[in-house]
């Protein structure tokens, strides 16, 4: 067994688990409609077409990957549908039960396909990282960096979920098949670490039959880890396998690795060796509000009603419907929506199950918070920079490498809805972020505007002193006619680029804050003014306060400004007094 | 705010830690009350009870709903912290001035709970001694060493608590060991410890004053054991406190600072380091900031108690560790999952 490492923090969760993981993977029965999301991109087909599952429907859905007829049948409709968080453009499918294939090549070996043949198959199946990332598998498979371990995430640490548990069990030996593909694309990798936690004796099983039948050549490793949530998480995984930590905004093939769940691994090596796109998922159906809590083998589009309803949904015993774990999970407004690629659970808790959130009390600082983050964050600090606005200090305290994980929350014992502070503090930073882009753009453009016109200024002038057929110093005086004072050129550029550069860092600081305050204040303007009635006016009072800030911001900058001591443009250093 | 994830929660509450926090002060309490009698109760009732109707009144004056926050019981807890500080029969209103000065000066001004920068039951000890130094100082004997054998009843203590300053506390006061250590001249350690009765009757550090403090470090293992507080702050000033006290331990002159025992057991070391200086509010955030307050915080003690005006010292020492705190949160800010180590910072910095 290889050497494992811990990482900081974590939690011993009440698992849930037997429920779901007793009973076998269910195929769902046909729904009487699937309802297919199709991105942006013009769909390949009409209402009233007929298509063979498997069949095109659109080149490029929501993910960019091509969209699949995931069973025969009639397109209905293609018409605004409400998904689990967005509303958009859906083919809406109703299936004809005969389940015809459409025509499709024999399948080649994968062995005798080149590697650039086997991404674009993998890309062709639509396939996803099927764990809840949904990051596109064909990008992760051909990484930029040499990679000398591949990570296989079979931990499923989330209390409740156990789809991808269950299909250890079943279909361990096409998950290892999965493993040999993915190592093959990745250049074979010195060592393969299939991760998996305690708590699935069963699976832990099944993954080693598979392994010790299969001979292939490639040592592989099934690491047994404590449960401790979220040692399924991405960073967490690496981190106790390998003992590497994934740079802060980096990727994990960033230090060698790339980690792919059990899931996607299987979708992989179907897609490769049977040439079948992407059509279905397992999905954990569970929860108190359900007489038989199962997992599904679900095709993509079905709306989540239909599989509830199979598992014996009782709604008037569901407080809390979620679209997920008890942990990251999000609240499923609407059981029409469909069962996509990132969808491995929904969750029919009831009330004693999940009691409803306390009332928020003041932090007390108490620290339990961060005794269990995972990424040695102090969310009790971070809660109260967030509170401030103090965008500095948020930074500082390295706010975006939480993962989001919500143990900070679980153990508050003020029940301080933590991660949602740091989510909203997340989308503030974010967006002044892209504002400093912006507005840096704007100074650069503006700077490169006046070059510009300074350099045909100076174009002008020479080409009079050449017609006129006078001295070099007339052309400069005519340059500098009384109407257009323009500065000479390279005193234009000498000023751009002391004001870009370090050269008057003060002065260049406020022109920029100025320039910044200008633009948000413009912005601010046109989005205020583009608040229709329906506006909350939470909403209004928001933009009004950032506004008026801007404003602040704005005079402060120019008074600053005039403040500074002027300087004459000859004196090249320009340092100030 | 629509409520996100995590939906989960463990169910713990402030409540329930404060909870663990009094329980865990039992056995101090027990072995003060055994030694001392049962003045301290009656302090801990009265500053209790005052410290919840301030709390009470500071919330009705602010508007805030009463209900959750005195539920939550930390101004009880800071009460208590008051009542088990001062001498078992100090005068009523010593108490509850006490209590008032912890709510309505060092609480509720900074914005309550969780907002304060200074202990409040520190702030209300020092304001208290710096104000009434005798009351303060009048300490009655442990139980083995009083004429009658035993400390003031129910009846009497109470009638000395409320009675006025005619009955003022009189043969049973006695020097605390650490106020007898100050005082000693021209003996030798070894020579004063079996001379004095409270240290000659004591294995550590005076008789009833070192029951005192492994009741609250019993109390202390508990809250470690609950995950309540962490063993930074405490072992680090403990450990500060032994390694000064060795430091200056000259083999046993009369001019040594007393032994290690005698600085770990006596005065209110022990209640300090579990119950004051791990209190999370006023602390550091991280466990390097804890471990730092912790040490400082010992080093403190030490010269106060060493050098200083005062026999003890751990109120001034946590109240001065408490302004340091937010400068020691800026610089121990934990390095976060996939943060360059500081090596490979510095390697970076002159890019």
């Amino acid at each position: 067994m290889s050497q494992t490492w811990t990482f900081p923090g974590g939690l011993l969760l009440p698992a849930h688990k037997h429920a779901s993981s007793a009973t076998p993977i269910r195929t769902a029965a046909l729904p009487p409609e699937l309802i297919l999301p199709l991105g942006a991109a013009a769909p390949l087909i009409a209402v009233g077409d007929s298509v063979l599952k498997g069949q095109l429907l659109a080149a490029a859905g929501s993910d960019g990957l091509p969209v699949y007829a995931p069973t025969s049948g009639h397109v209905a409709g293609i018409e605004f549908r409400p998904q689990a968080e967005v509303v958009g453009p859906c083919a809406v499918l109703i299936p004809d039960g005969a389940e015809r294939w459409i025509e499709r090549a024999a399948p080649v070996d994968p062995a005798t396909r080149t590697l650039p043949e086997l991404l674009a198959a993998v890309r062709a199946a639509g396939i996803v990282g099927l764990g809840g990332g949904g990051f596109p598998t064909h990008i992760k498979l051909a990484p930029a960096q040499p990679i000398d371990t591949l990570v296989v995430n079979g931990m499923e640490c989330e209390p409740y979920i156990t789809a991808d548990d269950r299909l250890m069990r079943e279909e361990a030996a096409a998950i290892v098949a999965g493993v040999r593909l993915a190592a093959r694309l990745l250049g074979d990798p010195v060592r393969i670490l299939i991760g998996l936690e305690d708590d699935k004796p069963q699976a832990t099983a099944a993954m080693t039959t598979a392994l010790t039948a299969t001979d292939g050549n490639q040592k592989m490793d099934i690491v047994v880890l404590p449960s401790r949530y979220p040692a399924g998480g991405e960073r967490q995984l690496i981190q106790l396998l390998t003992g590497r930590q994934v740079p802060s905004g980096g990727l994990p093939q960033d230090v060698g690795v790339i980690c792919i769940n059990v899931g996607t691994l299987y979708a992989l090596h179907r897609a490769l060796a049977f040439d079948e796109p992407l059509l279905s998922r397992i999905v954990t159906i569970t929860g108190g509000a359900c007489r038989e809590p199962a997992n599904y083998r679900a095709l993509l589009g079905t709306p989540i009603a239909h599989l509830l309803a199979a598992s014996g949904y009782q709604p008037e015993l569901c407080e809390h419907l979620l679209l997920g774990g008890p942990m990251m999970g999000t609240p499923l407004a609407n059981l029409q929506a469909p069962v996509t690629k990132t969808t491995h659970c929904v969750l029919a808790l009831t009330a004693t199950e999940l009691p409803p959130p306390r009332d928020p009390q003041a932090c007390i600082r108490c620290g339990l918070c961060a005794d269990v983050c995972p990424a040695s964050l102090l969310p009790h600090q971070l809660l109260r920079h967030a509170v401030a606005r103090d965008h500095r200090q948020l930074e500082r305290h390295h706010l975006f490498d939480c993962i989001d994980c919500g143990a900070c929350a679980y153990v508050c014992p003020s029940a301080i809805p933590l991660v949602d502070h740091y989510r909203v503090a997340k989308a503030e930073v974010r967006a002044l972020r892209a504002e400093r882009v912006a507005a840096d753009h704007a100074r650069r453009r503006f700077e490169a505007h006046q070059t510009r016109v300074a350099r045909q200024h100076e174009e002008r002038g020479a080409r009079h002193a050449e017609l006129l057929g006078t001295s070099g110093v007339d052309a400069n005086a005519s340059a500098s006619d009384p109407v257009t004072p323009a500065p000479v050129a390279t005193d234009l550029v000498q000023q751009a680029r002391e004001r870009a550069g370090a050269a008057t860092p003060r002065r260049a600081q406020l022109e920029r804050a100025l320039s910044a305050a200008e633009n948000r204040i413009a912005q601010l303007e046109t989005q205020l003014a583009a608040l229709d009635a329906t506006a909350t006016e939470s909403r209004r009072n928001g933009l009004r306060a950032r506004l008026a800030q801007a404003r602040l911001d704005g005079d402060l900058a120019r008074r600053r400004l005039h403040a500074l001591p002027v300087e004459s443009p000859s004196t090249g250093d320009g340092n100030p007094q | 705010m629509i409520p996100g994830a995590p939906h989960a929660h463990s169910g713990l509450t402030t409540g329930a830690v404060m909870q663990r926090v009094l329980v865990a002060m039992l056995p101090g309490i027990a072995a003060l009350l055994w030694y001392f009698g049962p003045g301290t109760l009656i302090q801990i009732v009265l500053a209790g009870s005052a410290a919840l109707a301030a709390e009470a009144l500071v919330l009705r004056l602010r508007r805030l709903p009463l209900e959750p926050t005195l539920a939550d019981g930390s101004a009880l807890v800071t009460g208590v912290l008051i009542g088990v500080a001062l001498p078992p029969l100090a005068p009523w209103w010593l108490a509850v001035t006490g209590s008032a000065i912890a709510i309505l000066i060092a609480k509720h001004p900074y914005g309550g709970l969780g907002y304060n920068l200074f202990n409040p039951a520190m702030v209300a000890y020092a304001a208290l001694l710096v104000s009434f130094p005798d009351a303060l100082s009048q300490w009655s004997g442990p139980r083995p060493l009083l004429p009658e054998g035993a400390p003031p009843g129910l009846v009497d203590a109470l009638q000395r608590i409320f009675g006025g300053h005619d009955t003022a506390p009189d043969g049973f006061t006695m020097a605390t060991p650490l106020e007898l250590f100050r005082e000693n001249s021209g003996l030798l350690v070894q020579q004063f410890y079996t001379t004095h009765p409270l240290l000659a009757r004591g294995d550590l550090a005076g008789v009833g004053w070192e029951t005192v403090n492994l009741g609250f470090l019993a109390g202390g293992i508990y809250l470690l054991a609950r995950r309540v507080i962490t063993w930074h702050a405490p072992v680090a000033m403990l450990a500060a406190l032994v390694l000064l006290a060795l430091l200056c331990n000259d083999g046993g002159s009369s001019a040594s600072q007393g032994p290690p025992s005698l600085h770990l057991f006596s005065g209110a070391t022990m209640l300090g380091a579990f119950f004051i200086v791990t209190d999370p509010v006023t602390t550091a955030a991280s466990k390097r900031g804890r471990l730092l307050c912790g040490l400082l915080t010992g080093v403190l003690v030490f010269a106060i108690r060493a050098w200083g005006g005062y026999p003890d010292g751990v109120a001034f020492a946590v109240l001065l560790m408490n302004l340091a705190v937010p400068l020691i949160d800026r610089v121990t800010v934990p390095r976060a999952y996939g943060q360059p180590t500081r090596r490979r910072h510095h390697e970076k910095a002159p890019e």
